[in-house]
């Protein structure tokens, strides 16, 4: 862990003056009123790994989610990589999005493909060609531990494997961002370090992450720029 | 052009992997199209048929007249020259007096014995017009025998009209059957545009997950109707070409030296043609496109951001 964190702060130092991800008094209101996000102003720069947390309704998800827009902003304006998702036409969303790595708690893993084959399905979408994308997915696979495993079905799969999997093809793109919305929510302590692991390497090599979580255990034990959340209003921002 | 070929190869693979997932559903629909497509395609072949026989009729219209007992042959040379600047007229046969002799011999085969000994100045000699389309009507062989007997040196004129009346109102009947063909064919590409559309959605269904997560990962929207494109024009084409396929056999079973028989009456029996064929394949793959843009746009729609 310790090797990891010299090299991204060092990183993060000379680069972290460039914002990519702005909230500008965003609100999202669902049906009956119920607003998800309140007034949120937000800033993170390239590089950064921030912890997003608070209890279950908080509004972490629904703000993951206005980033990657599968939901948009009721009021307020949001830039991601310099584009204003108040303004962006539908046809551009798909191309914001191969910027942007998500991984969700359910892992949305195809179960009737083989882990190569998930993993490679972001990279089809791209238009590579067949060669380049065996190399990469399997170079990636390597990186998240499952060299071994790519011919296998997730579902024969621990959840901590599922999880590497959903991982391994969000980073395959190398995106800027990476979105974790609970990763570690469905697995034990030991699952939850590998995985946070993965993704601080992700972070490392320069992608921004921002990882949802509500297990104060986390909290404490990485001690990255960590955003809460209470009734959809950031309650604190510490660094 | 290599990545041109690689994304062909790609979106083809998408298609047959989504038709070979739903296997089942796929052959109940291409099944009912080619049934649906037969009933058009029996209906449009009756039609076809009808229409040949008539033209058949209607070309054997002609008008003969017959040189005047006076006349010379320069006088039929006139009337050729005359009549080739008519309009009306689509070829003109002329026949001296010993022509028709011979010919009258050779209509009498065994028996052309019974001719010996005429004075071949006997036969009359002839000019036959052959009509175009327009001028088969009963009216307009009426006008054109009037004008053709007024020509110096022309006697009797006769209309051979090889039964004009009946396939003026077979025309009538063929109006008929073509604005029903028209129906029935805008009733057939509604059927197939239901069955692939609901085909379509189905397998869409099935794939959600799979859309849900190649929409999550960048896939635009045009990358992702395409293979379902691909797969309703298949079923269409597929369909189609079966119900022609099944037609060009029944055809050949019912009239295999291609003469259909009715107690008396028989008559030639001919197939749709390669361009027919071909644009009625292309005319389905069109609807099947058509109902895949349909589907996938209300299925997609609200999916996509």
């Amino acid at each position: 862990m310790s090797a990891l964190a010299e090299p991204a702060h060092r990183w993060r130092s000379e680069r972290a003056t460039e914002p990519i991800i702005q909230f500008f008094h965003v609100s999202k209101i669902y049906a009956q009123e119920h607003r998800a996000l309140n007034d949120v102003s937000l800033r993170i720069d390239k590089g950064e790994f921030v912890l997003l947390s608070g209890p279950s309704g908080a509004g972490k998800s629904t703000l993951l989610k206005l980033i990657f827009c599968a939901e948009p902003p009721t009021s307020g304006q949001l830039v991601v990589t310099d584009l204003s998702l108040h303004r962006i036409q539908r046809a551009r969303v798909p191309y914001l999005r191969r910027n942007i790595g998500v991984v969700f708690q359910d892992f949305k893993l195809l179960y009737r493909r083989s882990v190569f084959d998930n993993v490679a399905f972001a990279l089809e979408v791209l238009g590579l060609p067949r060669g380049e994308i065996r190399t990469r997915v399997t170079r990636v696979l390597h990186q998240v531990g499952l060299g071994d495993r790519q011919h296998q079905q997730p579902g024969t799969l621990s959840g901590g494997e599922q999880q590497r999997v959903a991982i391994a093809r969000a980073l395959v793109t190398e995106p800027a961002i990476l979105l974790a919305d609970e990763p570690t929510g469905n697995l034990d302590p030991a699952l939850a370090v590998t995985v946070m692991n993965l993704l601080i390497d992700a972070n490392v090599r320069g992608t921004t992450v921002v990882v949802s979580t509500h297990d104060p255990a986390l909290l404490r034990r990485y001690r990255r720029r960590s955003i809460a959340l209470k009734d959809g209003r950031i309650v604190e921002d510490t660094r | 052009m290599r990545v041109l070929w690689a994304w062909i190869a790609y979106f083809t693979r998408k298609a047959a992997e989504s038709v070979r997932q739903s296997l089942l559903v796929q052959l109940v629909a291409v099944s009912t199209i080619a049934i649906s497509m037969i009933v058009l395609g029996a209906f449009l072949l009756l039609l076809h048929n009808l229409d040949a026989m008539t033209a058949r009729w209607s070309a054997e219209a002609r008008i003969v007249a017959f040189l005047g007992e006076d006349a010379g042959p320069s006088q039929l040379e006139l009337a050729e020259r005359d009549v080739l600047t008519w309009p009306e007229v689509e070829s003109v046969e002329v026949l001296s007096r010993a022509e028709a002799l011979s010919r009258f011999r050779k209509a009498l085969g065994r028996d052309a014995a019974l001719l010996d000994g005429i004075d071949p100045g006997l036969v009359p000699a002839s000019i036959t017009l052959r009509l175009k389309p327009d001028a088969r009507s009963p009216e307009g062989m009426e006008a054109l025998s009037i004008r053709l007997g007024r020509l110096p040196g022309l006697g009797a004129v006769e209309k051979l009209d090889q039964g004009q009346d009946l396939v003026r109102r077979l025309n009538d009947v063929q109006a008929l059957l073509n604005a029903l063909g028209g129906i029935l064919a805008a009733l057939v590409a509604c059927a197939v545009i239901f069955i692939i559309s609901n085909t379509v959605r189905l397998t869409l269904f099935a794939r959600r997950d799979e859309l849900e997560v190649m929409q999550l990962v960048g896939a635009t929207d045009r990358f992702i109707r395409i293979p379902v494109y691909l797969e309703g024009m298949f079923q269409a084409v597929l369909g189609a070409t079966l119900a022609l396929l099944g037609l060009w056999g029944g055809v050949r079973l019912v009239a295999a030296d291609g003469v259909i028989r009715f107690g008396q009456f028989e008559t030639a029996v001919v197939f749709l043609g390669t361009g027919y064929c071909i644009a009625l394949v292309l005319l389905a793959a069109v609807v099947g496109f058509g109902a895949s843009h349909l589907a996938s746009s209300r299925f997609l729609k609200p999916r996509l951001t």
